[in-house]
């Protein structure tokens, strides 16, 4: 998992773009900013499993931002779930498991 | 890449030409039977697959062909694959640039269904591939089982950009700007990259959050990366994509992609039908001409050039024509024709075809994809208010286009259409009459030297001429 480490490294140094003495162009800052979105989903590793197409890397990244939505609209049902649970009696925690489902539209 | 051939008892094993980009297996042809072969190093995710029961489900379901097990022997090559499959052999090959609209949108819905109950099995695709789709009458087909392979949790949509470039994008075009994507997905086999289409589309077509994403977004992020250095893109790599995520993705754009259609078009046959209605004397003289013609013939393989919406495809159908390959210049036409097809369940595909410049063979070695004549042969050919259009419209000698005709089938039926006609008139209005060779006598010899007359009809007032020819041998 040290790729994971020196990735996040990574991240952080396009965030400071002001401390950055190296001065990253601008498409790269845009790009490591995108991939920040999706910071909380890079925390596993999948190998190289892309068999015998290139999946194109903007294809790729913007996968990384939809997982980064989609997470997003999880915890944001899950919270949901719980404010409303806050002020209603009677059901019970496996009915938000299920409001919170990502799936579900 | 040369095709192999081995001796197989009397028959001989060819390599499909298309068969060769994915090292899982290739495809075969021994005699009218088509072989897939799966490699040693694909045989794990075959039967992972299999054994998932997805396969079975699929051809039940009629979504994929039907794929059974043969001995790996009958290939007859030095080191036999690991499985050995074969497929029922399909009655016509076609290409998503000979596709209508409406036909691309049905094999992109066929390609994320299936992706979506893939994923349920613990199956993914491994690519997007439209020519993966073919079409059973107007029913879209799965071909490729060796692009299922094992889905591993967190795994990319590796061929998200294929499935954008090769059906997203073309509809897109079609859908948002009004241009016809055949010409453009003929020249560039691979489809229309986004970077271009994004190009192309308005600001006020980037409004929306799919076009933003899938199209916008996804071209800018890729000039970054390229932009970018090999090392930093690493983090790439790394990042994953839940399976949530995944089908959320795959049901957003299935979604998307069924509400498309293309503007000022008619999505339904009846529409199209209502306004170029063949009620009249002229209509049954000619649809009972037609009918007496496939009824006495049988072919298991009709063309219908020039097709329009479909009536004499249908009729042919009605009258004995196993299946029925429509081929239209109009778009619009066609799209009426495969509503056509869809509503009423008929072994019927409409595909585009400019006949002065047909599909070619292209592709590597210009083997990859065939071209009109390389694939299926007719067993006959029905070609209504068709010739005036090549011999007057497009300056084609009257002699060559019958020539061309005839060569497509042994039997069928040509219409001819005098230039006293109002739609060749129209087509004179506003150019000089160079077609002095373009007459009736004409049109009778250029038949004659190539085939019999087995009938001939008269249709409104001496002005149109059906023949039944039969080639000679």
């Amino acid at each position: 998992m040290a790729g994971v480490v020196n990735s996040d490294r990574r991240i952080s140094q396009f965030l400071t773009p002001a401390l950055d003495i190296e001065r990253k162009d601008m498409t790269l800052r845009k790009l490591g900013f995108l991939v920040f979105l999706s910071a909380p989903l890079l925390g596993a590793t999948t190998g190289d499993a892309f068999a015998y197409l290139d999946p194109g890397t903007g294809s790729m990244i913007l996968q990384i931002i939809f997982g980064g939505v989609a997470g997003l609209m999880v915890v944001g049902k899950l919270y949901w779930a719980k404010f409303k649970a806050l002020f209603s009696r009677g059901s019970g925690p496996s009915t938000d498991a299920e409001d919170a489902t990502p799936d579900r539209h | 890449m040369q095709a192999q051939d081995q001796v197989q008892g009397r028959e001989t094993v060819q390599r499909e030409g298309a068969s060769f980009r994915d090292p899982s297996g290739h495809v075969y042809l021994l005699g009218d039977r088509v072989l897939r072969s799966v490699s040693r190093a694909a045989a794990a995710d075959y039967e992972f697959v299999r054994d998932s029961g997805l396969l079975d489900d699929l051809a039940r379901e009629g979504q994929a062909v039907a794929t059974k097990e043969v001995a790996p022997a009958l290939l007859g090559a030095a080191e036999p694959p690991a499985y050995l499959l074969e497929h029922p052999k399909l009655a016509y090959i076609s290409y998503p640039y000979e596709w209508s609209f409406s036909a691309l949108k049905a094999a992109a819905l066929l390609q994320l269904d299936i992706h979506l109950k893939a994923l349920e099995r613990g199956v993914t695709l491994s690519d997007a591939s439209a020519y993966n789709i073919q079409f059973i009458g107007s029913r879209p087909v799965f071909i490729d089982v060796l692009s299922f392979v094992r889905y591993e949790e967190g795994a990319f949509w590796s061929a998200h950009r294929q499935f954008c470039e090769q059906y997203l994008n073309p509809l897109l075009l079609t859908a948002r700007r009004g241009v016809a994507f055949n010409a453009w997905f003929r020249g560039s086999l691979e489809g229309i990259p986004t970077e271009d289409l994004n190009r192309l589309l308005s600001w006020r077509d980037k409004l929306s959050w799919n076009v933003f994403t899938h199209v916008c977004l996804q071209a800018k992020l890729q000039s970054a990366a390229q932009a970018s250095k090999k090392d930093d893109l690493e983090v790439v790599k790394k990042g994953r994509l839940s399976k949530a995520a995944f089908r959320n993705m795959l049901t957003a754009l299935r979604q998307w992609i069924a509400g498309m259609t293309p503007p000022g078009r008619s999505t339904t046959w009846g529409d199209y039908a209502d306004k170029n209605s063949y009620s009249d004397n002229e209509g049954a003289a000619k649809r009972r001409f037609v009918a007496d013609f496939v009824d006495d013939v049988r072919p298991q393989l009709l063309w219908d050039i020039g097709c329009n919406s479909g009536d004499y495809s249908a009729l042919a159908i009605e009258s004995g024509a196993r299946q029925v390959v429509g081929f239209d210049f109009d778009l619009m036409a066609l799209d009426a024709a495969f509503a056509r097809a869809t509503a009423k369940d008929l072994p019927y595909l409409p595909l585009y075809l400019d006949a002065a410049n047909p599909s070619p063979g292209q592709g590597w070695r210009g083997l990859e994809r065939k071209s009109l004549g390389q694939r299926a042969k007719a067993d006959a050919i029905v070609a209504l208010a068709f010739i005036h259009h090549m011999a007057i419209g497009r300056n084609i000698p009257l002699d060559d286009v019958i020539d061309w005709l005839i060569g497509l089938a042994p039997q069928g039926v040509i219409e001819f259409v005098e230039k006293s006609d109002p739609t060749t008139q129209q087509m004179l209005q506003f150019r000089a009459d160079i077609f002095d060779g373009y007459n009736l006598t004409a049109f009778r010899e250029a038949v004659t030297r190539r085939a019999e007359i087995v009938a001939e009809a008269v249709v409104t007032d001496d002005r149109r001429r059906l023949i039944w020819y039969r080639r000679k041998a």
